[in-house]
């Protein structure tokens, strides 16, 4: 059987969870926003026969073939934080020290957050990325601003609409000091290639819009990516500690792959509707082994 | 002269050290400057182009002494929230992309070394240190106070309150772990090549907070064991960052040691 621990208000999970049941696959729910607010729980590390995480449902976390995590912070006030803490703080350490297969086990890499090593780490493994600059410097923006289309991004990995900048944007900017982040923009179609274990679950958008995401009638299909890319990211998803991850591609007119970022918690759903469910079958494979 | 940054809460939390810093730095002729994670990154570009090693400018030796800065009071906006975010993914950025000399160089995996994030796994993962594995101890969570008998440690979420075994007014979740009535708490303050210590502690324990640094991959590190006589020592807590206020009276000696360090890397520096 296998666990889903996360929130019941997240739509990730509450996707894979109607996958499973679609394939007749049995699994627990352990509702970690429920189990702080509510639950009774006893968790060992190392891990222990009686450990119990008694909530909506009772499961016994060593009696599960997986577990897919998703720990989404809902509370509020310094009370539910602090039950929180205590139940991370325990289940962490728990699957931290569990033999089980764990998507994404804790404590994997966390570049995803830190834009510019991310983009390193990236290069230096490998795979192709397009230039890029952060600064507060204006006439250092100003000049990589000047010299092609671009993009600007957050550095710390909030999720947010991608958009291009030109050099009058510039000057419009909040003054605040802080960093801002371009990158050369890649003219081409979008590749998402989801990485589970050592299946690679891809799909392609043809849009117009600098953002996809927001383009409803963006062209999506299916796609294989190339076998020494597929290979690579099986083995770069294996180094950062994931199980699991979600790679963004630009594929320019060339056909080459240039690489924006991989994501260690990737909000999936979107991607398997198009991909027909493969990727929350190939999750149920990982974890039901 | 040889210019080192350091990327602490100089104005706050670690004035202290921040003054302790200067002192040291100054008697050793290298040039420190003090810098929050904000004027850091207000200072510095990162330009990264295919096929090239990032280049960071300047690209100066950073003492890397806090994780980021304050936040502010009251609770600040959404839009504070965010800046604040993105000030400390660039700060630990460029800690991360700097060529010249990091002490405690944030990873992958952690703003500190590969020190990890959680209390828990700090301790637990000294298990994996070969030699060490009776160092860590089994613990236990709860949700409740499910036994009021013992003389456990037990830390209590609810009030942020450690004690021998639960208090009348502990709630819960809880944390509890072996206690070991018969020892002794010993400090140990790794820098570089030299550990620090409080009073008497065995060779053993030196060279073990030396190896669990090291795993780590902290050049600054504080661990603190319970000791005992003919016993394995046991890992209680260790922290990767200095503050004031649990310094423990030791800031001028941590402060010398650290610009010994900055002297020592910036000369192998300059030797490769």
């Amino acid at each position: 059987m296998i666990g889903l621990a996360g929130s019941k208000a997240d739509p990730v999970m509450v996707h894979f969870a109607s996958r499973c049941v679609r394939r007749d696959v049995a699994f627990a729910v352990m509702d970690l926003v429920d189990l702080a607010a509510r639950g009774d729980w006893s968790l060992s590390v190392p891990p222990r026969a009686g450990d119990v995480l008694g909530g909506v449902e009772v499961v016994r976390p060593g009696e599960l073939t997986g577990i897919y995590v998703r720990p989404i912070y809902l509370g509020r006030t310094p009370g539910e934080a602090a039950r929180w803490r205590g139940l991370l703080d325990g289940f962490t350490g728990w699957l931290d020290e569990s033999a089980l297969p764990v998507v994404n086990r804790p404590h994997h890499n966390q570049l995803n957050s830190y834009k510019p090593a991310h983009y390193a780490w990236l290069s230096a493994n490998g795979l192709l990325v397009p230039p890029s600059l952060m600064s507060t410097d204006p006439a250092r923006l100003k000049d990589f601003v000047s010299g092609g289309r671009t993009v600007v991004k957050p550095v710390c990995g909030t999720r947010a609409i991608t958009r291009e900048i030109d050099v009058a944007d510039l000057d419009r900017l909040p003054r605040h000091d802080g960093p801002v982040l371009v990158q050369r923009l890649v003219p081409g179609d979008d590749v998402r290639a989801h990485v589970v274990g050592d299946e690679v679950v891809a799909c392609r958008f043809t849009s117009a819009a600098i953002d996809y995401r927001s383009d409803r009638r963006a062209r999506r299909t299916r796609v294989d990516v190339p076998a020494d890319l597929a290979s690579l990211l099986v083995e770069k998803t294996a180094a950062q500690g994931l199980a699991f991850a979600g790679w963004d591609f630009k594929v320019d007119a060339a056909g080459t792959y240039w690489c924006l970022e991989c994501n260690p918690m990737p909000g999936y759903s979107f991607y398997d509707r198009v991909c027909d469910g493969a990727i929350s079958d190939a999750l149920i494979r990982h974890l039901s082994r | 002269m040889t210019e080192v940054v350091a990327v602490l809460d100089h104005g706050g939390r670690q004035r202290l050290f921040a003054r302790a810093l200067t002192t040291a730095f100054r008697d050793r002729g290298l040039d420190l400057r003090l810098r929050t994670h904000r004027d850091l990154v207000a200072e510095v570009t990162v330009e990264q182009v295919p096929g090239s090693a990032p280049s960071v400018e300047p690209d100066r030796a950073l003492l890397w002494l806090s994780p980021a800065d304050p936040v502010a009071e009251p609770a600040p906006s959404d839009d504070e929230r965010f800046l604040a975010a993105e000030v400390a993914s660039a700060a630990r950025s460029i800690a991360m992309l700097t060529r010249s000399p990091v002490l405690n160089r944030p990873t992958a995996v952690s703003s500190c070394g590969e020190f990890p994030a959680g209390a828990v796994a700090a301790v637990r993962r000294v298990a994996r240190v070969p030699g060490l594995a009776a160092s860590a101890r089994p613990e236990r969570f709860t949700a409740r106070v499910d036994d009021r008998d013992g003389v456990d440690e037990v830390y209590d979420y609810s009030t942020g309150r450690s004690s021998y075994g639960p208090e009348p007014d502990t709630i819960g979740p809880v944390r509890r772990r072996p206690s070991a009535p018969g020892s002794r708490l010993a400090r140990v303050r790794v820098v570089g090549d030299d550990a620090l210590t409080s009073g008497a502690v065995p060779r053993a324990v030196v060279d073990a907070s030396r190896r669990v640094a090291a795993w780590y991959r902290l050049d600054l590190a504080t661990a603190w064991w319970l000791v005992e006589e003919d016993a394995p020592a046991i890992l209680a807590r260790i922290d990767c960052w200095v503050w004031d206020r649990a310094a423990g009276g030791d800031l001028d000696e941590t402060a010398a040691a650290i610009a010994a360090w900055a002297g020592a890397s910036h000369g192998a520096a300059a030797a490769r």
